[in-house]
């Protein structure tokens, strides 16, 4: 009988290698069942404030002992500057009254920057230029500043003019936006770094702005708590009264993707935490409740190979 | 089933029902394409045998295929049971032991496919599923339930006494293949119908089920 067997196996092996014959499987397309995984990472409001007033500067004179002159042949200019301290987003606005004394037309330069030794308006940037003629005084309210990286900001007002300056400054102030500040930790333990993973986490959700000013939306990506200068911009947008914006990390705007990638690989190869911060700020109360906030890491997987 | 027994069973009472003598029996044992095959001859006059009898076997194959492009791999199995009741005359043109065979097979052959990736598969950047987590396919596959048979070989139970050695080669018509595929987790979209066409396509040549066979037959 085993000999019968073998007979048979050669004997089939035989007739099946005569036949042209094909794999079974050849040409077969294998699907895949791939589900989107959605996993809700837990975010907190972690401070909120409403918009205030900062008197930064009562009463002083551009072009008198108080400010500071940069000499030019031609022209002079001469500034004022101010700790504002430390701004967390935009929507910082300036106010104050401004009167030119010097007897001929002066440009005016209101400036931020980061550092407190500026001597012309570099390295920063402007919010706002305009020119006081002679005698005039201007009650100024400008416009809110666009986002920006949070830390410690001074502002300038550089006027350039006749070497006569002399601009009083009075009730220059700093109009704080209202702000909210919500919190994720990307990575859900210090010790579990999966760099595909954290990639992959996306931010997203939907606001409504129902308060009546302008709401800004601003991403940042930290290591720690972000008011302490180490977040990075990653994209901002500003929501209109009454829209309701709907977001993710494809729809924000400028988001910038080559800077997260970067920053996720340093940040995984120096195993340290990661946070996303969303904060919102506007110069009206911000009327939206922390839970209308949704952010989540959603795995993007294809159906079919 | 009761159909295809019942004719088997008439057709062994029109078989057996004939007075004849002893030596015009033989009863053969073969291995065969079809399995190892035993039947009993009958001849009637010169030029005609009658042969009835089963073939059975089980044969599983493993193996693999590759997509050219690298991005598949497939792995599998292949399991065919041939299980046949045959009913065959044989015609001695020559009156020798040269032979041409016509009939048919009752089919029950069983053919199993089954196969799963070979390979981890990346859906997404993060996200890799394992051929285990992946699941399989198996599909069941089916042929027409009676199969004609041609073929022509040696050996005939009219001539002589004792332990003789015959040969056959033919062919059978077992129709093209009938699919139905199924499949378990993440692979089940992949029972679809063009995969069902596809794999029908691939084993289209299995309706022609070759027969070779060589074996012994004891002649009374």
């Amino acid at each position: 009988m085993k000999k019968l067997n073998i007979l048979l196996i050669l004997i089939l092996a035989v007739a099946l290698s005569n036949c042209d014959v094909e794999s079974p499987v050849k040409d077969v397309k294998l699907n895949v069942n791939a589900e989107v995984e959605e996993t809700i990472i837990e975010s907190q409001s972690i401070s909120e404030s409403a918009p205030q007033p900062v008197t930064l500067i009562n009463e002083a004179t551009i072009g008198g002992n108080s400010s500071v002159k940069t000499n030019s042949f031609l022209a002079e200019t001469s500034f004022i500057k101010a700790n504002v301290g430390q701004l967390q987003s935009g929507m910082v606005a300036f106010s104050g009254n401004l009167t030119n004394n010097s007897g001929n037309d002066v440009e005016v330069v209101i400036y931020l920057a980061t550092s407190g030794n500026l001597t012309s308006p570099t390295g920063g940037f402007t919010v706002d230029t305009f020119t006081l003629t002679n005698g005039q005084s201007e009650s100024i309210n400008t416009d809110d500043v666009p986002s920006f990286v949070p830390g410690s900001y001074y502002v300038y007002i550089f006027a350039t003019g006749d070497p006569n300056l002399n601009v009083a400054v009075s009730n220059f102030a700093v109009n704080l936006p209202a702000t909210k500040n919500i919190q994720t930790r990307i990575n859900e333990s210090d010790e579990d770094f999966d760099l595909n993973e954290i990639l992959d986490t996306d931010f997203s959700g939907s606001i409504e702005n129902n308060g009546s000013a302008p709401l800004m939306i601003t991403v940042y990506l930290s290591t720690g708590s972000y008011s302490n200068s180490d977040g990075n911009l990653l994209a901002s947008h500003t929501i209109a009264v009454n829209e309701n914006y709907t977001f993710s990390k494809s729809t924000l705007d400028v988001f910038n993707q080559t800077l997260y990638e970067n920053l996720i690989t340093t940040y995984v190869n120096n195993q340290v935490p990661l946070y996303s911060w969303i904060v919102l700020s506007s110069s009206n109360d911000i009327s939206i409740v922390v839970d209308d906030v949704k952010i989540k890491s959603e795995l993007e997987v294809s159906t079919e190979l | 089933m009761k159909k295809k027994l019942t004719i088997i069973f008439l057709l062994t009472c029109l078989f057996l029902s004939t007075n004849i003598s002893a030596q015009d029996y033989g009863v053969s044992l073969r291995a065969s394409t079809l399995g190892i095959s035993g039947d009993v001859a009958r001849s009637f006059g010169e030029n005609f045998n009658l042969r009835v009898g089963f073939s059975a076997f089980s044969y599983t194959y493993d193996g693999d295929y590759e997509s050219d492009d690298g991005e598949q791999k497939i792995d599998y199995t292949m399991e065919l049971k041939p299980l046949s009741v045959h009913i065959l005359a044989d015609y001695f043109p020559f009156k020798n032991n040269f032979r041409l065979t016509g009939g048919f097979l009752i089919n029950l052959n069983k053919f199993d496919l089954e196969f799963k990736s070979g390979k981890n598969i990346e859906v997404s950047q993060s996200v890799t599923y394992t051929p285990e987590e992946l699941g399989s396919i198996n599909s069941d596959i089916d042929f027409n339930a009676i199969a004609p048979f041609l073929g022509m070989g040696f050996g005939n139970v009219a001539l002589g006494k004792g332990v003789k050695f015959n040969f056959e080669v033919g062919t059978i018509y077992q129709g093209a293949p009938s699919l139905d595929l199924s499949a378990s987790e993440r692979l089940e979209p992949t029972a679809n119908d063009d995969n069902e066409a596809q794999i029908e396509d691939n084993i289209s040549w299995f309706k022609w089920y070759p027969v070779l066979s060589l074996g012994i037959t004891y002649n009374f």
